[in-house]
């Protein structure tokens, strides 16, 4: 039973959908690089079934409060890409390429993680909550700055959509914090695989897109990462990643290297041993 | 049937049972074979996650309109098992999440190895797995509001009524939708047909089977489908499957009833 205070009946009864009726920014001209990184912004919110299909062949999908959560989560989402859309008239963000190895990795991705769910079992659950937990931290940094480089009216739009995201937030916080607060087993697989993948999600689909975004944050507040690191610090288990500051270093590919994954394993064990003994 | 995804999503409300009169049903009761079956329908419409996981893990999801219509129709259907569990909350029969999550866990192995199979298919078949699930959800959701309909007609109880036609005609946007897409997807694939045809006649079976208890299954099927009015909904339901191409003559309900002994093979 989750001791979790979020209440997700009053979130799932509540759940914002379209924002069309409420949008005052509709028909506003946009700069060049506001379009570029609201477009950026539409489809790290339109990725979300695919992340929904990783993570309902594990056991989260028994977790009843979870799934009741990501229900109106992804309807939720599924309206901010929307509003999105219609600030950036309409035009739609270019898909990421599909094809190749990649689209093969998408097709058997999902037949991948059913397989490794038999292994990781309920541990998997702290993982997608800590996923998207950062998630949102990289999506908010994006909102705020567009938010900031927008005018008065698009602005108020998208402090809408930042207020929806707010809350998503505080229930991914408090379930990653809660589960990997419970499971040492569940800390040391979230950072493998938080550090195993590039940032935000779905990043990897698009490089070039992720670099101009990220390099627009660093341009618009070079002490962005290091917020954005402070704020995954704080949950539990996460310090130390520097996600965010790796992620803008190198975007659209994984956190750390697969090379230098050894290394980062045996530096976090000497660290759980200093800290041990101290 | 036309159907337009941006007005389905654009309309679409949870359903909303605040004006109904809950005190109705502790001045007069349900009876314990009602509930039984309303608990069994709110089980399945907790589980539609579960089959939006057995969709996502295929060609499905990267379609659009499929996505979008998957996004919604998940949400309407939770708020379905919510306001079913508010009128058995009344009676009580508590539903939160421990016994979503304990009904869930009760799956076992079969729920592991599903999302497997449904990729494995998805892969091989490719996109014309879509025509399937379309099709499957068609026969599903078709059968669902036929439920909600033959339990209005077997309980009429003036709080229990509105609040299942309210459900039904939800289902009945869900069916418009399948509809379109399986005929969309039939009519273009001979592939598509053939194989929806081989899945639907093997192995289709009444919602809810596979997840809840084969005894619940056949309580509830045999409640709502007995008897003369029962047996004609289940043959006008085969007679609307029948329709889509590819599917003609096919008897996918009466099938499966026969099969367990519900009605004469």
């Amino acid at each position: 039973m989750s001791s979790g205070t979020f209440d997700v009946l009053a979130y799932s009864a509540d759940a914002h959908g379209s924002h069309r009726a409420d949008l005052t920014g509709l028909g506003e001209p946009l700069s060049h690089a506001l379009l570029t990184q609201l477009r950026y912004l539409r489809r790290c919110l339109s990725g979300t079934t695919s992340w929904l299909g990783l993570v309902l062949v594990t056991p989260t999908h028994k977790n009843a409060r979870i799934t009741a959560f990501l229900s109106s989560w992804a309807y939720e989402r599924l309206w901010m890409a929307d509003a999105i859309d219609a600030l950036t008239g309409g035009i739609p963000a270019p898909s990421a390429a599909h094809a190749g190895i990649r689209g093969l990795r998408d097709r058997f991705a999902p037949l991948g993680e059913a397989l490794v769910a038999n292994v990781h079992g309920t541990a998997l659950s702290a993982v997608h909550m800590a996923e998207r937990a950062v998630d949102g931290v990289f999506v908010d940094a994006l909102l705020a700055q567009a938010t900031e480089q927008a005018g008065a009216a698009v602005a108020a739009d998208l402090d809408r959509l930042r207020a929806v995201l707010t809350r998503q937030q505080a229930f991914f916080t408090e379930a990653a914090g809660e589960l990997l607060t419970a499971s040492a087993r569940a800390r040391r697989l979230a950072q493998r695989r938080l550090t195993a993948r590039a940032w935000p999600i779905g990043a990897e689909d698009d490089p070039g897109g992720t670099a101009s975004a990220l390099a627009e944050l660093v341009a618009g507040d070079p002490g962005w990462a290091r917020a954005a690191d402070d704020r995954i610090d704080a949950i539990p288990g996460l310090a130390g990643l520097r996600i965010a500051e790796r992620s803008a270093g190198n975007p659209g590919r994984p956190v750390l290297r697969t090379t230098l994954r050894p290394v980062a394993a045996l530096g976090r064990l000497v660290a759980s041993v200093i800290r041990r003994k101290g | 049937m036309a159907f337009d995804i941006d007005t389905f999503a654009g309309d679409s409300v949870r359903v909303g049972w605040d004006d109904v009169d809950l005190d109705a049903f502790r001045r007069d009761p349900l009876p314990e074979r009602t509930l039984r079956t309303l608990r069994y329908m709110c089980d399945v419409e907790f589980h539609t996650v579960c089959y939006l996981r057995d969709m996502l893990v295929t060609p499905s999801h990267t379609d659009g309109d499929v996505s979008t219509f998957m996004t919604i129709w998940n949400r309407e259907e939770f708020w379905h098992g919510e306001a079913l569990a508010a009128v058995l909350g009344v009676h009580g029969i508590t539903v939160e999440f421990d016994e979503v999550k304990a009904s869930r866990m009760k799956v076992g192995w079969k729920d592991r190895l599903d999302p497997i199979k449904q990729s494995l298919l998805g892969n091989i078949v490719g996109k014309d797995f879509i025509a399937v699930h379309m099709s499957w959800g068609a026969a599903n959701e078709r059968s669902a509001a036929a439920a909600y309909r033959r339990l209005t007609a077997l309980e009429p109880h003036p709080a229990l009524g509105p609040l299942l036609k309210r459900i039904a005609q939800q289902e009945t946007r869900h069916i418009a939708f399948y509809t379109t897409q399986a005929r969309k997807r039939l009519e273009a694939s001979g592939r598509a047909r053939a194989i929806t045809r081989f899945a639907l006649s093997r192995f289709w079976g009444p919602v809810g089977s596979g997840v809840m208890a084969e005894e619940e299954v056949d309580h509830v099927m045999g409640h709502l489908f007995s008897g003369e009015d029962g047996l004609r909904e289940v043959h006008k339901l085969d007679e609307q499957i029948a329709q889509l191409p590819g599917l003609e003559g096919l008897t996918i309900m009466r099938d499966a009833f026969a099969r367990r002994g519900l009605i004469p093979a």
